[in-house]
């Protein structure tokens, strides 16, 4: 096991030179001088300036010395600065709470609904409860949700002002509430339906008429055997999800102007802002596979078969 | 309701005399006419294919009841329908099935959750996906003891550990907090055994426990069932289709076909001399010392299918001493006190 930890962490190190590396080149690649960027769009740059500014961010050298140089800098935790001098750490720093508290509610919303729904529905398999639920994840998911966010926006914010229309000043868990639960529409239908699939397999297996026959109760038999068991596929989708979700939102932190971490990278993408962008999609990178480490660990304590080694 | 302390310990009431029927000296197992109903082609319950059909068997305490017969004769499900764990669809339209005089058939779920586990038990042919896959063994025995008993979870754990060592699992303590699949086979059926007998239940039926074991494997099985059961007086229904497993542990045998029971006898009588051309058969083709090199007797055919109503006996196809009288099915027929046989010319089979 520990072996196992530790080999999936050094894993790691190539994954994430090779992300730095593909990501880096991409902004690299982008149209436009990043030294009039620098200097800002009105602003004439003298030869002087224009060398100076270069000599300072090793903009005259080859590509993989710029690479090398920041790569070196990321290792003594330097993520470099924007191109308004502010650290990008300092950036990070700033928008990381946004993205986090927004990930874990709604990660909450898709784990107790999905769950609950697709537990409801293998239940009632066949009937009206379990046609809704399959009915209901399929409406959901036709519907692109960023147009349910901004129908929510509008419904909710603007015309009934039941909450904040965008923003975060009214704090957690007010500002985050609408946002989650329409981000939550992507993974509830999913985790529903994964629940309802993997109990309603486990209602018909053996262990279970083993169960009843020790004369145990329905519900212990239901909670214990079946949903225990059931929950293990789950909860890698769970896990997955977090993932995603904890490396931002584009798009709902975009709609409801939360200034997290997707946010700050869709700002800086629009501008140019290499260092932001490559340290901030650094840090997503290394978030998405310290959480499926952590998944793939919960996935053998669940499942005693599975073998970590 | 009869009061009486029946082989619970002086003084102190039989637990099962809170069930109205209970009456001591009765079968501790009786089927009566059971019928079990599949659903239909459009999935409505208990409307399809007749798989049990009016099956009646009765056990004695202490003794060993087989009941044999080719896969798909319903003897598994008639075991399913008395524990009340039929597959989706099946639904038991006909019959009775009594513990000790009580109607489990007509007890609630909860009332019947009572039962089962204490009085009445299971031990399951594949024991690999009868037991949870994510809990340890140790735990599953426990909850047999904690839904039942009023024991904490220290409690129940310990008489799980013991129950472990009551079926030789060595290092019970240890084993108890593995896991199914780190177990062999063997070791696994006597984890289910250990289950099944954890509370010295009345009624125990063993659903082909040692088919999917090797032959040393099946031996050892058998004798600790043996033991478990001559300690406590139990029950025995041993479902199998192994007619030299059941040679060796039976005291008396029915023998099912499409459903229905073909012949009852004492184990001795029924293997000297079978009153059915089925058991016949059956008999005729287990290989046996002398047999070697030449061709071993097979019966021919194979068994209808539920789902289409046959007219007459429903061996009549592959029966050699058919005759017009097959037409119609035949009724359980006394051949001897304690014996029938469900065909009209058991005399023949008998004299033949």
């Amino acid at each position: 096991m520990a072996s196992y930890v530790l080999r999936r962490i050094l894993l790691m190190i190539p994954v994430l030179l090779g992300t730095t590396f593909v990501i880096y080149a991409a902004v690299y690649a982008l149209p436009g001088d990043p030294v009039q960027a620098l200097a800002g769009p009105d602003h004439v740059v003298t030869p002087a300036t224009a060398a100076a500014i270069k000599e300072h961010y090793h903009l005259g050298d080859p590509f993989l010395v710029q690479y090398w140089h920041y790569l070196t800098g990321l290792l003594h935790g330097d993520f470099g600065i924007d191109l308004a001098n502010t650290p990008v750490s300092a950036i990070i720093a700033a928008s990381w709470p946004v993205t986090v508290k927004l990930a874990v509610m709604t990660w909450i919303i898709e784990a107790v609904a999905g769950v609950g729904l697709g537990y409801l529905a293998a239940l009632r398999a066949g009937r009206l409860p379990d046609l809704a639920v399959l009915g209901g994840s399929s409406l959901v998911l036709g519907v692109p949700y960023f147009i349910t966010a901004y129908v929510a926006q509008i419904v909710l914010g603007v015309k009934l002002h039941w909450f904040p229309v965008s923003g975060t000043d009214d704090g957690w868990p007010l500002s985050y509430l609408v946002p989650a639960l329409c981000l939550a529409l992507l993974g509830v239908p999913e985790i529903a339906r994964l629940t309802r699939a993997s109990v309603l397999e486990n209602l018909g297996a053996d262990f279970v008429d083993t169960a009843t026959a020790k004369g145990l109760s329905r519900s212990r038999v239901l909670v214990r055997h079946v949903l225990r068991t059931s929950l293990v596929p789950v909860v890698s989708m769970l896990g997955t999800n977090l993932g995603y979700l904890l490396s931002g939102t584009i798009l709902i932190e975009g709609i409801f102007n939360l200034p997290g971490l997707g946010f700050q990278v869709f700002q800086s993408v629009q501008q140019h802002d290499g260092p932001t962008v490559v340290g901030i999609s650094t840090l997503l990178v290394l978030v998405f596979l310290l959480v499926n480490l952590v998944v793939d660990l919960l996935y053998g304590v669940l499942d005693p078969r599975i073998r970590l080694d | 309701m009869t009061t009486t302390t029946g082989n619970a310990p002086t003084g102190r009431r039989h637990p099962l005399s809170r069930f109205a029927g209970y009456d001591p000296d009765a079968p501790p197992l009786e089927v009566t006419d059971l019928r079990v109903v599949f659903a239909d082609a459009s999935g409505r319950p208990g409307a399809g294919g007749v798989v049990v059909d009016g099956v009646s068997y009765r056990t004695a305490p202490g003794r060993t009841l087989a009941v044999v017969g080719e896969s798909g004769c319903g003897k598994s499900l008639t075991a399913r329908a008395v524990m009340g764990i039929l597959p989706r669809g099946a639904r038991v339209t006909g019959g009775t099935v009594r513990l000790h005089g009580i109607d489990l058939l007509g007890l609630d779920q909860r009332a019947l959750a009572q039962i089962r586990g204490r009085h009445l038990s299971m031990v399951f042919q594949d024991a690999l996906s009868a037991l949870n896959p994510v809990l340890p063994v140790g735990h599953q025995i426990a909850e047999v003891f904690r839904a039942h008993g009023d024991m904490n979870r220290r409690q129940a754990q310990r008489a799980a550990v013991g129950m472990l060592d009551r079926v030789h699992i060595p290092e019970a303590a240890r084993r108890a907090g593995h896991y199914p699949h780190q177990f062999s086979g063997g070791m696994r059926q006597r984890v289910m055994i250990a289950m099944a007998l954890a509370l010295n239940p009345e009624v125990v039926i063993a659903d082909e426990p040692t088919t999917a074991l090797d032959v040393t494997v099946q031996a050892q099985i058998m004798e600790l069932l043996a033991d478990l059961q001559a300690e406590h007086a139990v029950s025995l229904v041993l479902i199998s289709h192994d007619m030299g497993i059941v040679a060796n542990a039976a005291d008396s045998v029915a023998v099912m076909y499409a459903g229905r029971v073909a012949e009852q006898a004492p184990a001795e009588d029924l293997y000297r001399r079978p009153a059915h051309p089925y058991t016949r058969a059956l008999l005729d083709s287990i290989p046996r010392r002398g047999s070697r090199g030449r061709a071993l007797t097979v019966l021919q055919g194979s068994p209808p299918d539920p789902a289409e109503s046959t007219d007459g006996c429903t061996f009549r196809p592959r029966c050699p001493l058919a005759s017009d009288a097959c037409a119609t099915a035949p009724s359980p027929q006394a051949v001897a006190p304690r014996r029938t046989s469900a065909c009209h010319n058991w005399k023949e089979v008998v004299g033949a």
